[in-house]
């Protein structure tokens, strides 16, 4: 985190503790609800749909760039994200 | 020299341009102007985009992706395969939304461990190094984020959650995209530092004045507020 912004907060707060709540935010997320799962599901559907094109298009002499555009293209087709 | 060529009579700024290199005399310092290359491959403007309206502008987005057959408004937006799966919500939104009930089940389950812990709030925010990735906390709890968003939260025990974005358009868009901090944000505000995210709990001393949500609120604003004025400020570094 950077230490700059760290200091501004805790010198507009001087009477505040700070703590690091990293193991709070896991422990909450890592109880995933219906809803959660369904979601996960489908993102994982997406990405099975997308390494299907890549395998469809996969052919001697395709280049990579074309390969990655496929699976690009197919993602965000399926309305989700670009991976990071 | 270009101050010699009239400014009118020219459709375009390629074409405005030739006639300038057309025009000047021999043995003149060559002068090109330096948009010609973006203005010869587009058509000329005929209107300015900036002043049409909001409402316009989706009007013709609408008219004209129905012309393509892929509507956005709900009744059109069925008609695509790829909206007939009733796992997602909002179909005529490009970005696919939790609902309010797991809003309300996140927020509820944080700050039930919040209470556990004595915590008054929590204080996310992003990373600073790239762009929206490692966000999943700040995601978590606004379910703004993703491309390339860098987003903020504070999530207080007892008061309402606040959303913090970069720059007045990202305020408008995150507002159309998702509809968490609609209804329960008390506003989404204009970051201006980076960094990751921190939980902060009161010492026993200040236990009492930060008990009650109007005290909670007036530091937590105040020390945005100065991260607003001068995000230039803050030396960056790892720790």
């Amino acid at each position: 985190m950077p230490w700059g912004t760290f200091e501004k907060i805790r010198a507009a707060l001087p009477t505040v503790t700070f703590e690091n709540a990293t193991d709070l935010m896991q422990q909450v997320r890592s109880v995933k609800s219906a809803e959660e799962v369904a979601f996960i599901e489908k993102a994982a559907e997406i990405i099975g749909k997308a390494i299907d094109v890549l395998i469809e298009h996969v052919k001697v002499g395709v280049r990579e760039n074309e390969l990655i555009a496929e699976m690009l293209r197919e993602i965000v087709r399926q309305a989700a994200n670009r991976s990071p | 020299m270009l101050e010699l060529i009239p400014p009118v009579a020219a459709p375009t700024r390629a074409t405005f341009a030739l006639r300038t290199v057309c025009a000047r005399p021999e043995n003149a310092a060559f002068i090109f102007p330096t948009r010609i290359l973006t203005s010869c491959r587009s058509p000329p403007c005929k209107e300015n985009w900036s002043l049409i309206s909001d409402e316009e502008k989706w009007k013709r987005t609408e008219e004209n992706r129905e012309k393509l057959g892929r509507g956005c408004r709900a009744s059109t937006a069925a008609s695509n395969p790829i909206n007939k799966d009733q796992t997602w919500r909002s179909k005529n939104r490009s970005f696919r939304l939790f609902s309010l009930e797991e809003r309300d089940r996140r927020w509820n389950l944080l700050r039930q461990e919040m209470r556990t812990a004595d915590l008054h709030a929590l204080i996310s925010l992003p990373n600073e190094g790239h762009w929206d990735q490692f966000g999943a906390d700040t995601r978590y709890i606004t379910q703004i984020g993703g491309t390339q968003t860098e987003v903020g939260a504070v999530l207080p025990a007892e008061d309402e959650v606040t959303a913090i974005v970069r720059g007045a358009n990202e305020i408008e868009w995150w507002g159309l995209a998702q509809d968490w901090s609609k209804t329960s944000a008390r506003r989404v505000a204009l970051m201006a530092s980076r960094s990751s995210s921190v939980s902060r709990k009161s010492t026993p001393s200040a236990s009492a004045s930060s008990a009650s949500p109007a005290s909670c609120a007036h530091p937590r604003n105040r020390a945005l507020g100065n991260l607003r004025k001068d995000p230039r400020r803050a030396s960056y570094r790892h720790v």
